[in-house]
């Protein structure tokens, strides 16, 4: 290896101690700048949280129309500016209306979409307790059903063994 | 146990009344329907609105009784808007200084590129965004362009679902001056 004359090696440490400092000056600079661009990432995360207002519940992440490349741009453009996904939300809703949420305002006609799920699902909980209601009932029914037959049986059994009791005392008298 | 207890009874009221819910379902879904696909006002009393125009400024639809108006709905990125943009602006000029109002309404659009489009087209009649896309419904417009002229008395006259030249809005506005 070459060895550095004295002058030069003192230029190159000074360099090195001037890129040093520079790097370190502009390391927080670039990472300001940069904060304020928001990665594609970013912007998809918001994205995926909308949808287009012109398609029918395409979300807005995965559309290509050029409203919605429009509209990422502009989720871009207020991430930059530092407003927060909720706030670019409600900016969305304000300009197209509750559709860009993915779901159907909450008025007239739509309220149904909202209701008939709950509806639904009370009337699906009610039959199934019902049901339950009835098996129960009429568990102890089968039960007794249960209990009669063996009974019955009991007797058949009796009477068999006397009739055989008969037949043996009968067979003896013979002998 | 009395008839009216019997389990078939039970189960036949049961019956029933799902039967009456479900009737009842399909009835309101039919009515929803039918509001939904009344379809947009092509006569009769033209629907209100106020819209706050890009320039600043408010425009009430309700207070233009006594013009002519033509409402317009329009987005940057739709073509055919494109396509008569500058016909509209044309006739605009033409009947300012007459009882005849264009408004311009932004539907489904980004602000700077609705901006842009008007500076790029030249346009100067009153323009604004249809934020929430209120109005559009109120007018129950599909897509874009779509044109609705309003006679002096505030009733729509024609709902025009397409681009138009200037001599087709002027077919339109002409007979109803002379009103």
């Amino acid at each position: 290896m070459m060895l550095l004359s004295k002058p030069r090696s003192h230029r190159f440490l000074t360099l090195l101690m001037l890129a040093l400092i520079l790097s370190s000056i502009a390391t927080p600079l670039v990472t300001t700048v940069l904060a304020g661009t928001p990665t594609p990432s970013e912007v998809e995360a918001v994205a995926r949280t909308l949808y287009c207002p012109l398609c029918v519940g395409e979300r807005l992440d995965a559309c290509e129309i050029p409203l919605c490349m429009d509209m990422k741009k502009e989720i871009a453009k207020q991430l930059a500016e530092g407003k927060t996904p909720e706030e670019i939300r409600q900016y969305f809703v304000a300009q197209y209306g509750p559709i860009v949420l993915g779901e159907p305002p909450k008025k007239g006609f739509n309220w149904l979409a909202w209701i008939i799920p709950f509806v639904a699902l009370l009337g699906a909980g009610g039959y199934v307790f019902l049901r339950i209601r009835q098996w129960s009932r009429g568990a102890p029914q089968a039960e007794t059903v249960t209990s009669e037959r063996t009974a019955r049986e009991e007797e058949t059994d009796e009477l068999l063994d006397e009739y055989a009791r008969q037949v043996e005392r009968e067979l003896s008298q013979w002998e | 146990m009395s008839a009216q207890n019997t389990p078939q009874t039970r189960t036949s009221r049961t019956t029933i009344i799902i039967f009456v819910l479900v009737l009842l379902f399909i009835g309101l879904l039919a009515a929803g329907l039918l509001m939904r696909h009344k379809g947009r006002p092509e006569k009769g009393p033209a629907p209100d609105f106020t819209l706050q125009l890009f320039d600043g400024g408010t425009i009430r639809l309700s207070d233009l009784r006594g013009k002519v108006v033509v409402v317009n709905f329009w987005a940057s990125w739709c073509q055919p808007c494109k396509d008569e943009a500058r016909d509209l602006e044309e006739v605009w000029q033409k009947y300012k200084d007459r009882d005849v109002v264009f408004i311009g309404i932004n539907w489904s659009d980004t602000e700077s590129k609705a901006r842009a489009y008007l500076k790029a087209y030249g346009i100067t009649y009153p323009n604004g965004p249809d934020l929430g896309r209120r109005i559009g419904q109120k007018y129950r417009i599909r897509g874009v362009p779509e044109t609705f002229i309003i006679d002096k008395q505030g009733n729509v006259r024609a709902a025009i679902i397409r681009p138009m030249s200037a001599d087709e809005l002027i077919g339109y506005i002409e007979p109803l001056l002379g009103e």
